[in-house]
């Protein structure tokens, strides 16, 4: 049996808690036909409430709460110094956690399809769905976790409320457009003529899909088995290709600002160590690729594909007539690609003379400034020239600002990131 | 055993290892010494394939760590500074789990064996957030080498242990020592470490500061005692050819001696005859902490 899935059915179950989730939950569909009269509606309803309750609520929580668990106690280190496979250990914490919330979230399913008026074919693709959105949610709870362990190593209860919280968000977000999707046809996606809710449920498989490969790569980075970052390459990729066909045209920028998006997201999440940064010059310099490949944190690996991207963007927006920007929209997506690489610039200096704990605050402060504070100040003074020069516009002023910034930031920070930088033996303080 | 080189190990602002080199033979239990946050820990968690060092190389009984890491966790039992339990799981189902983690099969011989070892057979069913320190200890270490590793790395094993379960931990070690095992013992506290430890390597600001095989030296140091200050004992000692690192201070004469006991015994007899004042003859202890202040002369 899984050691994960073992451990946790001998911390969860027993026969008075299998006994008694089933009791409560009649109790809870008991007291709404009371107060509504009208069972098989009431019953629905609830049982769709329950379901978010236990599967994407609870569950995630559970999720995210037992890496945390596995911190505190200072047991994770056994389990990485084991035989397991990133896999096993994987879908053994991940089912074996979530384990009871699942037990009342298939109580809340069957009582939901028993009590459904609607098509066979309706409540099976509500069930695949929502099943899905509550595996997305919970996967996205992990992911988050894992990301900000392989970070810094500690996490503390805080990290566990931030990943708990994008994992509820984000499966609501997804369980809202399920039950408001309707069984019709559509041309959104690049022009192809598709059931929106088929399109919906393949695009939940692929979006779980992801999640999934995703908590695969950060286990087998934690058990030390070494990642080449061809994941995270491949759902720019995917990122990219499925954003794109949503507006119709060829090569929109949506599928640009998903990617940037994901570089910016993987920036906060990963941050941007000059120890990293100088043990990737030094393998550079030496030629070793594989060892290259394994240390490109990911927004790097991103703006790979994001980049060439950019360039087919540039040569193919130049006549579009978008919004008010016009013919100079293309400048505003180079500048929003310059911007992000002085944003970088700005990220490595801070984590290089601020301590970890306070680097996060110094971050955000940071991205406040620059993206509030200042162009909200600019605007109110009528600067305009001087708002081109901190953030994206679509003007040459921008492009150029963006540009002299990123030289500035390499040059202060070279010297700290390239290849054998030299390091200050410890100091005797106890790590 | 472990084969370390030019291992260096970098966090954000520091060096942590610095070039440190250094090999261990089989079946030793080595004793890492060195102040707090010399890089102890550090160094560990490296050879444990749980952290990649930013550069160098490490090599456990022909394994590559950076290479091969999920091999080498199957070579290398690791017991952090904190023994990390799952509090609310018996005895039995911490092993249990951990030899599911290993792939054990049959698994209740193998923690039955364990147990017998570790002097838990009758705390099976007791949970381990309710065991003393000692015996949480002991569970720790029960599960660090359920899967019968051929290393054992061990971080600060007796802080907190009161006298009784250090002695009991003391015997442990060296009945796995000699059931073949190699034993990494990290500690700051040295006399604790004297029981067991045949081996001593010291780290001082994340760089090696040597390393002794303490045994050799055990047998080697001699002391004489003088009734009255002799002028002819000095070139009577350099003379011979087992003798090394004498130093005379007044009537008393400490050196390093290589011959076996019969040597040792036609040494006696020798300066006798040559009209020594000899009172006393007897073998020094060498304790692990003057071991360390060699070094740590050394180094200086």
């Amino acid at each position: 049996m899984n050691p994960e899935l073992q451990r946790n059915f001998w911390l969860e179950y027993s026969l008075n808690r299998l006994l008694m989730l089933p009791i409560i939950l009649g109790m809870i569909f008991y007291i709404v036909y009371l107060l509504s009269g009208e069972l098989a509606q009431a019953a629905n309803l609830t049982a769709k409430a329950c379901f978010v309750f236990f599967a994407i609520i609870w569950a995630s929580r559970q999720l995210s709460d037992s890496l945390i668990e596995e911190v505190r106690q200072h047991t994770w280190d056994w389990q990485r110094i084991s035989s397991i496979s990133p896999w096993s250990l994987l879908w053994g914490k991940w089912l074996g956690s979530t384990l009871y919330s699942w037990y009342g979230a298939t109580l809340s399913l069957i009582i939901m399809i028993a009590s459904s008026s609607l098509s066979l074919q309706t409540n099976v693709y509500e069930l695949v769905a929502m099943i899905c959105c509550a595996l997305f949610g919970q996967g996205i709870a992990l992911l988050v976790c894992l990301q900000m362990f392989k970070r810094d190593r500690t996490l503390i209860r805080f990290h566990s409320h931030l990943a708990h919280l994008s994992g509820v968000i984000s499966a609501l977000v997804l369980i809202t457009i399920v039950w408001t999707s309707e069984n019709t046809w559509f041309e959104h996606w690049y022009n192809i003529e598709a059931n929106h809710q088929t399109f919906i449920l393949l695009s939940l498989c692929t979006f779980c899909f992801w999640v999934i490969l995703g908590n695969y790569r950060l286990i087998s980075d934690d058990l030390q088995i070494s990642n080449s970052g061809g994941a995270w390459f491949s759902f720019v990729l995917f990122s990219l290709f499925y954003s794109s066909g949503i507006m119709q045209t060829p090569f929109s920028g949506l599928g640009f600002f998903a990617a940037m998006a994901l570089s910016y997201l993987m920036l906060i999440l990963e941050g941007s160590k000059p120890s990293r940064l100088r043990q990737l010059t030094t393998e550079i310099s030496q030629n070793k690729w594989k060892k290259v490949a394994e240390l490109t944190p990911c927004w790097m690996i991103g703006l790979i594909p994001t980049g060439i991207y950019l360039v087919i963007l540039v040569f193919t927006t130049a006549e579009q007539d978008m919004l008010f920007f016009k013919q100079e929209l293309h400048f505003f997506y180079i500048a929003l690609f310059l911007f992000f690489l002085r944003d970088v610039g700005i990220v490595t200096w801070i984590q290089k003379t601020h301590k970890s704990k306070r680097s996060d605050a110094s971050i955000l402060l940071y991205f406040v400034i620059i993206y509030a504070l200042l162009p909200a100040l600019f605007t109110a003074l009528s600067l305009f020239g001087a708002l081109q020069a901190i953030i994206s516009t679509p003007s040459v002023i921008s492009c150029l600002a963006a540009a002299v910034q990123l030289l500035g930031l390499a040059f202060i920070s070279w010297p700290y990131i390239r290849p054998n930088a030299l390091m200050k033996p410890t100091d005797p303080t106890h790590h | 055993m472990i084969n370390v080189h030019q291992l260096c190990f970098d966090y954000e602002n520091k060096r942590a290892l610095d070039q440190v080199s250094f090999k261990l033979p089989r079946q030793s239990i080595t004793a890492l010494v060195g102040a707090n946050g010399a890089g102890k820990t550090t160094l560990l968690r490296c050879l444990s394939a749980l952290e990649a060092p930013t550069s160098g190389q490490i090599r456990i009984d022909g394994l590559n760590t950076q290479e091969q890491p999920r091999q080498c966790h199957q070579k290398i039992g690791y017991l952090s500074d904190f023994f990390g339990l799952y509090e609310e799981l018996t005895v039995q189902q911490c092993l249990h789990h951990r030899c599911l983690l290993y792939g054990i099969d049959p698994i209740q011989p193998r923690i039955d064996e364990t147990v017998e070892l570790t002097g838990l057979s009758s705390r099976l069913h007791d949970r381990a957030g309710h065991l003393s320190r000692g015996l949480r200890q002991r569970l720790a270490i029960s599960q660090a080498i359920i899967h019968r590793p051929n290393l054992l790395l061990l971080d600060e094993p007796a802080s907190g242990l009161d006298p009784e379960a250090r002695h009991e931990l003391s015997k442990l070690f060296l009945l796995l020592q000699s059931q073949g095992m190699t034993m990494l013992v990290s500690s700051h506290i040295l006399s604790e470490l004297e029981d067991y430890c045949d081996h001593i390597l010291m780290i001082q600001d994340g760089q090696m500061a040597g390393q002794r095989q303490i045994t050799q030296l055990e047998q080697a140091q001699l002391c004489l005692q003088l009734t009255t200050p002799c002028q002819r004992l000095d070139a009577l000692l350099s003379q011979h050819e087992n003798i090394s690192d004498i130093h005379i201070d007044g009537s008393q004469a400490n050196f390093s001696f290589s011959g076996d006991l019969q040597a040792r015994q036609q040494l006696l007899q020798q300066l006798i005859q040559e009209g020594m004042p000899l009172y006393s003859f007897t073998e020094q202890q060498l304790k692990l902490q003057d071991v360390y202040s060699q070094l740590r002369g050394e180094q200086s």
